[in-house]
């Protein structure tokens, strides 16, 4: 089950024309993240 | 686990650690738009198609230590696949592109995972982006089937996970 945790593939919707949502800075720190969690 | 990661300017400090980001995906889906918008906060409406391999850099700050965070934008024109196969090597972490307007590029995500998964057996993290979600009526790939689509790469990266971890128990 740790195992499943940590290797989920996130998916994300963006919009590189409006980034309102900012669903492109969410995407790129969540690998951040996952590089510093592993 | 509690830390705040902090985005710094651009070669404000040295970095201590490096991450390597590679972006792959079909021809015109958007990946150097994304990681222009996210560097530098700009959209290019006529944006001309990358050639070879382009690379953008963004550093963060978490505790005391700073992160460089490389990413590697490839062409996603079949052309340069001999060349952009070579940057996945080494990679900590991969993004696949899709353009939810052409349902052919969201088809296309399992053949980009096996190429990069066959160059670089260490991938860890992933993630799936749909991008042009702003063209709301010419969505031609749901949210739904995007979620789908990541848990069977979720799926795949554990069963290899899983596989590797045993083989190595039984080494023993």
């Amino acid at each position: 089950m740790l195992i499943k945790h940590i290797l989920d593939v996130a998916y994300f919707e963006t919009s590189a024309l409006d980034n309102s949502d900012r669903n492109i800075n969410k995407a790129f720190i969540k690998l951040v993240e996952s590089k510093i969690l592993l | 686990m509690e830390f705040e990661i902090k985005e710094i300017p651009k070669n404000s400090e040295e970095a201590n650690y490096n991450l390597k980001v590679v972006i792959v995906g079909d021809s015109g889906v958007g990946k150097s738009n994304i990681i222009n918008r996210y560097c530098n906060d700009q959209f290019y409406q006529d944006g001309k198609a990358t050639v070879g391999v382009e690379l953008e850099n963004k550093f963060f700050k978490i505790k005391n230590d700073v992160l460089n965070v490389s990413i590697w934008d490839t062409a996603g024109q079949e052309r340069f696949k001999s060349i952009t196969n070579a940057y996945y090597r080494g990679a900590h972490g991969v993004i696949v592109v899709f353009d939810l307007t052409r349902k052919e590029t969201f088809e296309n995500c399992n053949n980009w995972f096996s190429e990069v998964k066959g160059n670089n057996q260490n991938l860890k993290n992933l993630l799936l982006i749909g991008n042009k979600s702003d063209l709301k009526d010419m969505r031609q790939v749901t949210e739904e089937r995007g979620k789908e689509m990541a848990e069977a790469l979720s799926n795949l990266l554990n069963f290899d996970y899983s596989f590797i971890k045993i083989s190595t128990i039984k080494e023993c």
